[in-house]
């Protein structure tokens, strides 16, 4: 009898849950969880101190769940970056391959796992690093993650992702120096 | 008392006194090189260098186990802050990052330290292609972390540098300390300042370690269920010699209660048991006091070798007292078995002066000890114990069993064909054997358990300490001359490491560069004027704002004409120690070791370096068994030259073949018997039985020369084999407890031992039939 109680107690809640309970941010999260595929382009300018014009590049960005994430630049200078799972790889600047964990290297991390742990719709992952605030409404939401660890903040105020419903928009990083970074992002047509 | 007595006693009683006033000044060691070679080829002297007192031999690598990886995160933090400030230790490391001196020894210093300072780096194209490269960093994900060296060091020489230093050592940090891949583990490496083979000091250090832990256990939650494990070359040392200790002591002394209740069963007279063990006792002391005068100092391992060679010195007085009778006393005795004693001891001596021509100056205190030790304990045996033995003493009782032991001798011979078969058979064995008949890998007389090694290659996986096999070796004059070879083995290894024969290496050069390099780095830096001109034209174009620069032209410009680095530089810096594994001075010359990684192709490399003279490619566990051989083929030589001697010195004993072979023949049969023994199972002998062999010979040719003596008749003849039988129980039970040990020497030695002196005894019954006529 008792294990009868449970089930109905949890139907209950699921129904309860699934009908009324407000939108926020474990909703969007168990929606953006359920995409398993997602591609698009994006265009982003990065706006440094040292530099006296913003530098635009593009490319496309790729996402399969639960843990792969690649960002291809193709202009100015083709380059790519990709995420799958703890590893970290691509080419550096001078043309060398590299390959990180980000285990070793939770500064790294703190980076990366803003967009593919939103992606994910992880949001254990993303506590882990960041406090998280969540604005707006299903059709025109903002994610301002601020990350945890010190040495991280010391570079990197703050993280902002809008998105409307499971597709990201627009992703801005604003440095603790002033720089900013900010990624327009548009969904591929499926 | 008798006039030779009157003048013997005091000789003895002043040599005794002498001996331990020697002894009470004489330094001892345990330091373990003593056991190591003397005077290898250079090579190999660079192997014994390094196991004797290499960086290497310091490291104590030390894990934390059992609990989640932040407990033991905690436990390696609070351990390290402990041992930080102790000064039994030379560096602590636990991957908490590197330190601030380490970092501004590479930033400071970038333009000497780099290998890619070219002057085609500096032109306006060079300056171009990396300022494009900063760009698109720039405009990377990681920027935030990364961008604050543009300014400063546009070239990225830091960069480079850091991740050549990475690409050595591939640890894992989690919770902000090394752990192993999976976690489950946080190391710590701890390097003492004392060398490996200072066991002492060592334990000390080790002590150190397990007080911290137990300190960090008690103040961490959750940590109680925390394990903590430590290897290393002097963790191993601490423990061999604790067991070692435990081993010796353990079963010398069964072997020491054994042989007393054997004596005092058979003598039924304690102060006859304690006069059996003066002439030994004497000769021990002597026998230490001698080595301390030739040599300075004594090693432990001598005394508690040399004590257990020359407890053949027991049965000189078994054979005095059991074959007294009361009739002719014991001087009567003495006068009649003195010829026989006498040839017997110097036979041992010769088969103990093989060690004399060892090269490891313990053995060679061993020699010394034994042949002073026996002589000294023969002398006192002839000279003192008959007049220290009481006057009524007229002998043993016969043993009732005497006249059936006797009865047996004279029945043995019949049993030749059984035993010349049995020579045959181990023939046999050995010949199947004969290829594979020596253990030559030094880890076959390595102390420690293979479960211990697994461990510790473990730990040097995961602080990704190269577990060293292969080591490029240069050798030059001094300093410059040895870095100077070093980078041009360094350039002929990079290529090879794109071509897959090797995944990398390290080498001094790269934490302090050759003058002669550094001068070159040095010029193809433009002067300030140039170098901002070459910048200004890279820069048009480009949306970078020109005096974010500043600090690239200041740092390029001191770069420029700055000392170059000295040993000195480094001073403070975890790096030194780096360097100073790697650079060696030894005997007014230097050498430099690039430690390899992942060799594929030894024959590409060794083909690439052939060029240079003074460089070679060392593989160490090729080398070091070779160095094994080495050895052993001595010890062999050397054993087969003392039976040479001992062969001589019978011939010129006895003026005639005959009874030459007499002794001799037993004697072979039994060496022979016991090496098949040994190989049974296709177990693999090693140095320590060569060792035992020689022993077997030395207290074997006793027993055959009483047998060739003959006269094995009447009360006389039973009281002979009993003295025989009982001097051989006291070997076999002396030497058979050893061989308990789990210690591959302790084992080694007594095992081979006492089957071969009780089989020495056997076959002289058997093949002496002329004994009991």
């Amino acid at each position: 009898m008792r294990g009868f109680g449970l089930v109905l107690l949890l139907a209950i809640s699921g129904a309860a849950s699934a009908a009324d309970a407000p939108w926020g941010l474990a909703p969007l999260m168990a929606q953006l969880h359920a995409v398993k595929h997602a591609s698009a382009h994006f265009t982003e300018r990065k706006y440094a101190a040292m530099l006296t014009q913003p530098i635009e590049s593009t490319g496309t960005l790729s996402y399969t769940a639960p843990g792969s994430l690649e960002k291809r630049t193709l202009t100015p200078k083709p380059e790519s970056i990709a995420l799958n799972d703890d590893q970290l790889t691509g080419t550096q600047a001078n043309g060398d391959p590299f390959q990180v964990r980000l285990s070793d290297h939770p500064e790294i991390g703190a980076l990366v796992e803003g967009v593919r742990s939103t992606m994910a719709g992880d949001l254990a992952t993303l506590g882990r690093y960041y406090a998280i605030a969540l604005e707006g409404e299903p059709g025109d939401w903002h994610l301002s993650l601020t990350p945890l660890d010190r040495a991280v903040r010391d570079k990197v105020d703050l993280i902002r992702i809008d998105g409307a419903g499971t597709q990201l928009r627009r992703i801005q990083v604003h440095e603790h120096d002033g720089d900013r970074s900010e990624m327009i992002v548009t969904p591929d047509t499926p | 008392m008798s006039r030779g007595g009157r003048v013997a006693l005091p000789i003895w009683l002043v040599g005794l006194a002498l001996s331990i006033g020697i002894i009470l000044r004489v330094p001892f060691t345990t330091d373990m090189s003593a056991f190591l070679p003397r005077s290898p080829e250079p090579t190999q002297q660079v192997l014994v260098d390094q196991l004797r007192d290499g960086v290497a031999s310091r490291l104590i690598l030390v894990g934390f186990e059992g609990a989640p990886t932040a407990t033991l995160a905690a436990v390696s933090r609070l351990v390290a802050d402990a041992l930080k400030p102790l000064p039994d230790f030379s560096l602590i490391d636990n991957g908490t990052g590197v330190s601030q001196a380490d970092q501004d020894y590479i930033w400071n210093h970038r333009y000497l330290l780099s290998e890619d300072v070219t002057p085609e780096r500096f032109t306006a194209a060079g300056l171009r292609q990396a300022l494009d490269q900063d760009l698109q960093l720039l405009s990377s994900g990681m920027a935030p972390l990364l961008k604050g060296s543009i300014g400063p060091d546009p070239t990225g020489e830091t960069l480079a540098f850091v991740r050549r230093m990475a690409g050595e050592a591939q640890r894992q940090i989690r919770d902000g300390v090394w752990t192993a891949r999976d976690g489950t583990r946080a190391v710590l490496l701890a390097q003492t300042r004392a060398p490996g083979f200072d066991i002492d000091a060592q334990e000390q250090a080790l002590g150190a370690i397990r007080a911290a832990f137990a300190a960090a256990q008690a103040s961490v939650d959750g940590a109680t269920a925390v394990r903590l494990i430590a290897t290393g070359p002097g963790v191993f040392g601490v423990e061999t010699r604790g067991q070692m200790k435990h081993d010796v002591t353990l079963y010398s002394t069964i072997a020491s209660l054994t042989i007393v209740l054997l004596l005092l069963a058979v003598y039924r007279s304690p102060r006859m048991l304690v006069l059996t063990l003066v002439p030994v006792v004497t000769g021990a002391l002597a026998g230490i006091a001698a080595v301390g005068l030739w040599f300075g100092f004594v090693h432990g391992i001598t005394i508690g070798f040399g004590v257990t060679l020359i407890g053949e010195a027991v049965d000189y007085a078994i054979y005095l007292f059991a074959q007294s009778d009361a009739a002719s006393g014991p001087a009567g005795t003495l006068r009649r078995i003195w010829p026989t004693l006498r040839l017997g001891v110097l036979v041992s001596i010769c088969g103990f002066a093989a060690m004399l021509f060892s090269s490891f100056v313990g053995f060679v205190q061993l020699g010394v000890f034994t042949i002073v030790g026996l002589a000294v304990a023969l002398a006192v045996t002839r000279f003192v114990l008959p007049t220290l033995v009481p006057r009524n003493f007229g002998g043993l009782r016969d043993a009732g069993f005497a006249p059936a032991l006797l009865r047996l001798v004279r029945t043995a011979p019949r049993l030749r064909p059984a035993l010349f078969a049995l020579a045959a058979a181990a023939l046999v064995l050995i010949g199947l054997h004969s290829g594979s008949l020596w253990q030559d890998e030094l880890s076959s007389m390595s102390p420690v358990s293979a479960a211990d090694q697994q461990i510790d290659r473990d730990l040097r996986h995961d602080v990704g300490a190269p577990d060293v096999r292969a080591i490029v070796v240069a050798e030059a004059a001094d300093r410059e001359a040895v870095l100077r070879l070093g980078e041009l083995a360094s350039a002929a290894l990079h290529p090879l490491i794109a071509a897959g024969a090797l995944s990398g290496f390290d080498a001094p050069d790269r934490y302090l560069p050759s003058d002669q390099t550094q001068l070159r780095r040095q010029a193809a830096l433009p002067d300030r004027a140039t170098l901002a001109a070459n910048l200004a034209s890279a820069l048009d174009g480009l949306p970078f704002r020109p005096e974010v620069f500043q600090p690239f032209l200041d740092a390029a410009a001191a770069a420029k004409a700055s000392e170059t680095l000295t040993r000195r530089s480094l001073d403070g810096t975890a790096l030194s120690l780096k360097l100073d594994s790697l650079l060696i001075e030894r005997q007014g010359k230097w050498v430099a070791l690039l430690p390899l990684r992942d060799v594929s192709d030894a024959g590409r490399i060794g083909t690439a370096l052939a060029g240079l003279s003074g460089v070679r490619l060392l593989d160490l566990k090729a080398e070091s068994d070779r160095l094994l051989h080495r050895y052993r083929q001595e010890a062999l030589t050397l054993a087969l030259a003392g039976s040479g001697v001992i062969a001589l010195l019978l011939l010129a004993s006895f003026r005639a073949v005959g009874p030459t072979l007499t002794v001799l023949a037993p004697l072979a049969l039994a060496v022979i018997v016991t090496l098949g023994l040994l190989t049974i199972g296709g177990r693999q002998l090693s140095i320590f039985n060569l060792f035992g062999l020689l022993l077997v010979v030395a207290v074997g040719s006793n027993y055959c020369l009483f047998f060739q003596r003959g006269g094995l008749r009447g009360p006389e003849g039973e009281r002979t084999v009993t003295s025989l039988l009982l001097a051989n129980l006291c070997t076999v039970v002396g030497f058979g407890a050893l061989s308990l040990s789990r210690i591959p020497v302790l084992t080694g030695i007594g095992g081979t031992v006492a089957v071969g002196t009780a089989l020495s005894l056997i076959a002289a019954a058997i093949l002496t039939p002329s004994a009991t006529r």
